[in-house]
């Protein structure tokens, strides 16, 4: 076996960074097949719903039968669509902690973030469900939170902390009552006790680095990064909103702030409208369901239906498609950014899709997938990963560990990477 | 020696359900572990179902014998059903968590004595399966928040503490000023002492009371002025964990023991007002007097009359009843739907709320939640409602006279939020009866089934009742939608958002309905008077599970049995009176104990819902 030494990106090169943009719902089925692949497997012609990824067809991998062995469903598949695990709802476990905070934890030391988890904010029900707005698990047991205000991840990146009252002098005061709390309560309390300490002293790290990094906002102007500090709330254009956050994880990138980014582009479950696309009636959730057109469903609305199956289908690969068309605006910016020694792309690693295969089937089979970015030189792009068998997603979460320096051989269920980055399968 | 029954499970069931294969997240092998096995009483109680409907094990697999069968189910019925608790004495746990959001600006406010609503940008609270957001296992501090935190605190100290005037005398953080008769340093002193008291709701240790006069003092060696000296303190206090989080401290012994008066207050006051204690509590704390029955009942009177006991209505109810949700889940288009909007559905949410805070500060019984004709509008929602006479936004109390109106199932606010968007749910509103008001919910769908499916589909002709009717008379769905269905087509009269309507699409709506007893009746009314009739002591149990998981802040377990039936039993004996159910919370065991845990309760495996 190669040793994982050799994997590690050469010193030269700006350092990787990791990526997860996730999307609920799943697709239709065949929605993700591309059109036309060389007898090498390399990518000729993606499909129509996937025809605005065409211009960075050598920068992306598309996978078929990719799975989650583990994980199924809107609530369960989403809480561990990272952690390889399987999700309890009694214990509010994911099985472990996911695969961006395990790298966050390895790299974040240096970054003034160790990683940057946001969600576009839900809409409709399950809204405030726990599974359905959770991707990244710091412990098996400990959600993430998430950042919904384009505002506020921004100035958690380039802003100084303010003058308030939280100054160096009294976190040094409170870290001692809490390690003081600490021998008081119960054994299993320490826990929480410990979850206030680390908030705080991210909190305190975060005040180091803004220092610094402050300046980094008047770069922020040079070419290919034009970036304002966004307006205050959630922009009104779906689509406004969903690029301003790519940008912020572009930025955050770019700047070094972090090294680790996740972007929920909805809720595990969502049922937004995109009536704001033409031709487009009824919930993301509903037109999942594709086959059922009656309109009549626990899930549907109650005022749209539908005359067939394939205008229904259309709308749900409309909606798969505009989401597409956002991952190929955030790699268009990725690509742009020149860093010396290769594009931000190249030296990232993106993972762009969802916890369900079919929508209306409801899988965790042949989910839809696609690989980003060079990773530093180590991967092989342009090519579709024809897996005639289920591939377990856990072997690429251990293959970026591995390229991103974390010293583990095995994660979840898989025991060896995902060698399909790098040669044909 | 084991039972013959755990043999049984062993041999038809580990093959998919033992620890290695844990198919459907499901492990028995973990379970049969876990004694008593009324630890996982709801996994055990849908392997009963699944093995007396046959479902399990799948019709592929070596099926039991029926003595087998038979003896396996008694069994498990005694064990489960039948369990002794006299032999179980636990009161539990509450662990340190932090506050809910609601928490935090509730305490801020009776802290500072100002309403500053800090926390529309936290990140939202979320919830798991336990329903209540105070639930200890669902509260997370993570960095985000801790940010939020700090810069809410700086607004506070800010607000609270002007730097060019003198502080409003009402005031409770200034409690002395300084003066010709009294010095700075004596003033900060006072100021800072009783702040801590307040904010970290007990005394504080010496080594805390000299860290923050620390904070003070060296402010002013820095040549900042008296009031920012006091900002930096109260600021100090505030991103304190003995602010932040709710934790008690644990006696150093295996037994159970009765909490600290300050703890008792804290239990309280989180309780009834949703938030810290006031300085009543505090004084009786300090006297230790509080658990004293009689100033205990005395205490639980006075709180009740207090406007912030509203959080029952606002915050137990609405959790628990769902209404919360109401306004997230719904959106509408403005133009297509100009009546629908937030005004309207804030006060269709205040309603339920009145109503169920009344239903406690006066005392009623807890039938009239179901049948009382009083609730409360205001102009808006009384022209929702069809009533006259009523101006303004205020709410008001009014008294129905439409019959169909009366009591929990008329209200708007629980009638939209069982449904979908622009369309009711018989389905979703069954099951809302059964699991979240009675307790008594159906088991969960039988592996592998789908959902209404393309037979279904292919009779467009038949009305929607008739098709779920069709759906249910597949046996394997029959067995949960038979109880579910017929009490969520029995309120078909209400539209999605709770309006009356007598038809639905051109068809004249047929609101017949059936409890799993096999009683028939029509309509709301008819609901409503089969739910007293039959289902007053469900409905009575599972309030008093529910008020004690919210008193409590944790899911119950196992061993709250006991201290739920000695509820009941009284609660019955008095006419199912609301503050009886109140009061018997506060003098319960779980309530007024604990006892050291060294392990988190269940831990083995239980049945996962996949979305």
């Amino acid at each position: 076996m190669q040793p994982l030494s050799a994997l590690a990106v050469t010193p030269k090169r700006p350092k990787l960074r990791v990526g997860y943009l996730y999307f609920p719902n799943g697709v239709a089925k065949g929605g993700w097949e591309p059109e036309k692949v060389g007898g090498d497997g390399e990518l000729l012609k993606l499909n129509k719903w996937m025809k605005d990824l065409e211009p960075f067809k050598e920068d992306i991998l598309v996978a078929r039968n990719i799975w989650t062995p583990r994980g199924n469903g809107h609530g369960a598949g989403t809480a561990t669509w990272l952690t390889g695990g399987s999700y309890s709802g009694s214990r509010v476990s994911a099985g472990g902690a996911s695969v961006d905070q395990i790298i966050a934890r390895q790299v974040g030391k240096d970054t003034m973030l160790p990683s940057l988890d946001m969600s576009m904010k839900g809409e409709g029900y399950f809204s405030n469900s726990l599974p359905r707005n959770t991707i990244s698990w710091v412990g098996e047991k400990l959600p993430a939170t998430r950042d919904t205000n384009p505002r506020t991840i921004y100035d958690r990146m380039f802003r100084k902390a303010s003058d308030g009252v939280t100054d160096k002098g009294v976190i040094d005061l409170v870290n001692g009552q809490a390690k003081s709390l600490k021998r008081r309560v119960g054994r299993i309390d320490q826990q929480k006790i410990d979850e206030y300490l680390e908030s705080l002293r991210a909190v305190e790290r975060r005040m180091e680095f803004a220092e610094k990094q402050a300046d980094k906002s008047a770069l922020s102007q040079v070419k290919g990064v034009e970036f304002k500090r966004p307006q205050l709330g959630i922009p009104d254009s779906h689509e406004d909103y969903m690029r301003t956050m790519m940008d912020l994880m572009v930025l955050g990138f770019w700047s070094g702030a972090t090294r680790v980014g996740s972007l929920m582009l909805d809720h595990g479950q969502s049922n937004r409208y995109f009536d704001f696309i033409d031709g487009v009636r009824g919930t993301w959730h509903a037109l999942s369901h594709y086959r059922d057109i009656s309109g009549k469903t626990e899930d549907d609305d109650g005022v749209n239906s539908w005359k067939t199956v394939s205008e229904k289908r259309d709308m749900y690969n409309v909606i798969t498609a505009w989401h597409n068309r956002q991952f190929a605006y955030m790699l268009g910016k990725m690509k742009s950014i020149d860093e010396g020694n290769g594009t931000l792309l190249e030296n990232s690693m993106l993972l762009y899709g969802s916890s369900l295969g079919d929508g209306h089937a409801h899988g965790e089979e042949n989910l839809p997938v696609v690989f980003a970015g060079g990773g530093g030189g180590t991967i092989k792009n342009g090519r579709f990963l024809k897996y005639r068998k289920n591939f377990s997603l856990s072997k690429y979460h251990l293959a970026t560990m591995q390229r991103m320096g974390v010293g583990v051989e095995e994660f979840a269920d898989a025991e060896s990477p995902m060698s399909g980055l790098t040669k044909d399968v | 020696m084991e039972h013959p029954g755990s043999a049984l499970i062993e041999h038809y069931c580990f093959d998919c359900h033992d620890s290695d294969t844990q198919k459907g997240e499901v492990n028995l092998e973990a379970a049969l572990g876990a004694k008593p096995l009324v630890k996982n009483i709801d996994l055990w109680r849908t392997v009963i179902a699944r093995v007396e409907n046959s479902d399990m094990p799948p019709k592929k697999k070596p099926q039991p014998k029926p003595e087998e069968k038979r003896r396996l189910l008694n069994w498990l019925d005694s064990e489960i059903n039948h369990f002794d608790y006299s032999q179980v004495d636990n009161p539990g746990y509450e662990p340190v968590r932090r506050l809910t959001h609601i928490e935090f600006s509730n305490t801020l406010r009776d802290l500072l004595g100002l309403d500053l609503n800090l926390v529309a940008d936290f990140p939202i609270d979320l919830s798991g399966t336990s329903g209540f957001e105070n639930s200890a296992n669902t509260l997370f501090l993570q960095p985000i928040l801790m940010e939020r935190y700090l810069s809410a605190v700086d607004k506070a100290v800010e607000a609270a503490v002007p730097l060019d005037s003198k502080p409003s005398a009402d005031s409770p953080v200034f409690v002395a000023w300084p003066s010709g008769k009294i010095s700075e340093r004596e003033a900060a002193r006072k100021i800072i002492d009783r702040f801590m008291l307040r904010a970290f709701r007990r005394p504080p240790t010496e080594d805390e009371a000299k860290e923050l006069h620390g904070v003070y003092a060296r402010s002013r060696k820095a040549g900042e002025s008296f009031e920012m000296a006091i900002r930096r303190a109260l600021g100090a206090a505030l991103v304190s964990p003995a602010f932040l989080l709710k934790s008690e401290i644990v006696q150093n012994t295996d037994e159970s023991y009765q909490v600290s008066d300050y703890e008792l207050a804290c239990r309280l006051s989180y309780y009834l007002w949703a938030s810290m204690p006031d300085d009543e509590l505090f004084q009786l704390a300090a006297e230790k007097r509080l658990a004293k029955p009689g100033v205990l009942a005395e205490q639980v009177t006075r709180m009740l009359a207090d406007p912030k006991a509203g959080t029952l209505g606002s915050v137990f109810a609405a959790q628990w009843l769902g209404f919360d949700a109401l306004g997230v889940r719904v959106r509408l288009d403005p133009i297509d739907n100009p009546w629908c909007t937030d005004t309207l559905m804030a006060a269709m949410k205040k309603e339920s709320a009145m109503v169920f805070t009344a239903l406690v500060r006066e005392n009623r019984p807890l039938k009239n939640l179901i049948d009382s004709k009083n609730t409360f509008v205001n102009e808006e929602l009384a022209k929702f409602y069809k009533l006259k006479g009523v101006k303004g936004t205020e709410m008001r109390r009014v008294s129905h006279t439409d019959k169909r109106r009366y009591g929990l199932f008329g209200q708007a606010s629980v009638l939209a939020v069982t449904s979908s968007p622009h369309r009711t749910s018989p389905i979703r509103r069954g099951e809302w009866i059964l699991s979240s008001l009675l307790g008594t919910p159906p088991p969960p769908p039988p592996p592998d089934v789908g959902e209404l499916d393309e037979e279904i589909e292919e009779n467009r002709k038949l009305t929607f009742r008739q098709k779920l009717e069709m759906h249910s008379k597949d046996s394997r769905c029959n067995s949960c939608h038979r109880e579910m269905d017929p009490l969520g087509f029995s309120l078909e009269n209400y539209d999605w958002f709770g309006r009356w309507r007598t038809k639905s699409r051109g068809r004249t709506i047929d609101a017949k309905g059936k409890l799993p007893s096999g009683t028939e009746f029509e309509g709301p009314v008819g609901l409503r008077e089969v739910i007293l009739a039959e289902k007053l002591d469900d409905l009575a149990r599972q309030v008093i599970r529910k008020m004690l998981s919210y008193g409590l802040g944790r899911q119950l377990e196992y061993y709250d049995e006991p201290a739920v039936r000695k509820i009941l039993a009284t609660f019955k004996k008095d006419g199912y009176r609301m503050q009886t159910l109140v009061r018997e919370v506060v003098k319960s065991y779980p309530f007024q104990f604990r006892k050291n845990r060294v392990e988190p309760d269940n831990e083995s495996k239980e049945v996962v819902k996949n979305g």
